[in-house]
């Protein structure tokens, strides 16, 4: 295995050999396997907290707005408390995918795509982990049906994905500037509320409703609610409007992952 | 005009210009998100070292031994100039391979052992090695989380030193363990220069450099001093250090 090291790239000249791409398979299985080892820590119930996270938040929320005597649908808070919490999850960890270059392993450089590929499968891991209880719920207990379901999961998939590739873009400017993440936090709670989350888009007015066809979040949470049968404001959408949102969103998504190797080398000399 | 490369041996190092900076970000009140600071670590450095070659990278503290390894093992980049390598690099800096604390010893040596490359049919004799070497007797299938400093470091060493890099990078990392495992952690290095594999050893111990290294580097302020015979390396590191 011949590699340069300049300024730009790090890079491996020549082929990788078969056994090398083996080792990377091993690899990124090992990475995957630790991020879950770190997220269940000492925890008696493991990954079973992701698990539980959005139906306890969900029926905290429910409870709130029976209280508020508020006109609610639990499917809907369901699905919006379920995808904002994934969307949430992917972006903190995107912007801070570059903290950890060496995937654990301390001795010997290891490829990007060796980490790209476990961040990937564990952001979709992730996903189903949480949005699977909640579509059996919708599905056993509420009635849904299960074509709108299975559209919660997948769609929940492709929402953690690009929203990890999204704020892949931001973990740069988050290493030079770190207030910028707590900025974020915040920008995400003011979100949670302006955010078709608690409530489908139809509810929302003038502005406000406007504002949010921008929102890439939208029309998740939308085409979801609309698959679903629910409330939703998926026919006033405007294709226009829809393919652009969506079009710059996952364009982003696919430069954050593209540009990872670079910021992750670029990064290496910052004390 | 796309850039020429000459292949290199496997267990080759080049190294040609090779400048590395750390950048850090300055505040000051006018400028509160800050301006990029950079501190030059090392300075247009160039040399080969080849297959085989056992050197030692001599200097006082801060004049950019570290840098040069993480610099040549791909953890820093270059500002300046290039590095190329043939083979696989390790690193051993510090105690730490990237134990799993949660994991016994055994399961460290197992999963480590396999992320780094040992087939899945020869990890059963590399476990055995590994704990036959640190003797860390019934520790050795306890958390790691619960290890001393010093039983982490012998784990550390063991597993990599059980492995099979081309190039070997070891940053003052032989000092680690009591007086036993210092000297079987030495038999194992030279072992392993036995096996004609390219070792790089930054250290302080002057005895352990003469003996176990050919030819020495001696780096001061990031700038290459002195490279050349081990013996007149030191020579030259003793009078910078006497002034």
């Amino acid at each position: 295995m011949h590699r340069r090291m300049d300024k730009h790239r790090c890079e491996i000249i020549g082929k990788v050999d078969a056994e090398s791409l083996r080792l990377e398979k091993r690899r990124s299985q090992f990475i995957l396997r630790n991020k879950f080892r770190n997220i269940a820590g000492n925890n008696r119930l493991g990954i079973l907290w992701i698990v539980l996270e959005p139906l306890v938040f969900s029926l905290v929320y429910l409870f709130v707005l029976t209280v508020l005597r508020a006109r609610l649908s639990p499917e809907s808070i369901f699905v919006g408390i379920t995808l904002f919490g994934i969307l949430t999850t992917s972006i903190m960890s995107g912007i801070d995918a570059i903290g950890d270059y060496t995937g654990g392993l301390r001795c010997e450089r290891i490829r990007t795509r060796v980490l790209i590929i476990p961040m990937v499968k564990y952001r979709i891991i992730d996903a189903i982990c949480r949005s699977s209880p909640v579509a059996i719920i919708l599905l056993f207990l509420l009635g849904s049906p299960p074509a709108g379901c299975i559209f919660f999961v997948l769609c929940s998939m492709v929402l953690a994905v690009s929203c990890e590739g999204f704020a892949l873009n931001f973990s740069r400017m988050i290493h030079h500037i770190p207030d910028l993440k707590i900025v974020i936090r915040y920008f995400l709670r003011f979100m949670f509320f302006t955010s078709p989350v608690l409530f489908p888009l139809s509810m929302a007015q003038g502005i406000h409703f406007h504002a949010n066809l921008f929102n890439p979040f939208t029309y998740y949470s939308e085409s979801t609610r609309f698959v679903l049968g629910l409330e939703s404001a998926y026919t006033d959408f405007e294709s226009l409007t829809f393919s652009l949102t969506m079009g710059v969103s996952l364009i982003l998504a696919i430069r954050g992952f593209y540009k990872i190797d670079s910021f992750r080398w670029e990064l290496s000399s910052w004390s | 005009m796309g850039v020429e490369f000459v292949v290199l041996k496997v267990g080759e190092i080049k190294v040609s210009g090779l400048c590395t900076d750390y950048d850090d970000l300055l505040r000051t009140k006018l400028r509160p998100f800050g301006k990029i600071d950079s501190f030059r670590a090392l300075d247009s450095l160039d040399f080969t070292v080849s297959p085989g070659e056992v050197v030692g990278i001599i200097g006082r503290n801060g004049s950019g031994k570290s840098t040069l390894l993480k610099t040549i093992n791909g953890f820093l980049r270059p500002s300046e100039g290039y590095v190329e390598t043939s083979g696989r690099v390790f690193l051993l800096a510090g105690v730490d391979p990237g134990l799993i604390l949660g994991l016994s010893g055994r399961e460290n040596a197992r999963l480590l052992g396999l992320a780094y490359g040992t087939n899945q049919k020869a990890i059963e004799s590399f476990v055995n090695s590994v704990e036959e070497f640190c003797n860390l007797k019934e520790a050795f299938d306890r958390k790691v989380g619960g290890y001393s400093t010093g039983m982490r470091g012998k784990l550390g060493f063991g597993i990599i030193t059980e492995l099979e890099p081309d190039i070997l990078l070891i940053d003052e990392t032989l000092g680690v363990g009591d007086r036993e495992f210092r000297a079987k952690a030495q038999m194992r290095l030279r072992n392993f220069i036995g096996q004609s594999g390219t070792v790089l050893i930054s250290t302080h111990s002057l005895g352990l450099a003469k003996e176990l290294c050919t030819r020495g580097i001696l780096l001061e302020n990031g700038r290459i001093e002195y490279d050349g015979s081990i013996e007149d390396t030191i020579g030259k590191y003793v009078d910078i250090t006497n002034g």
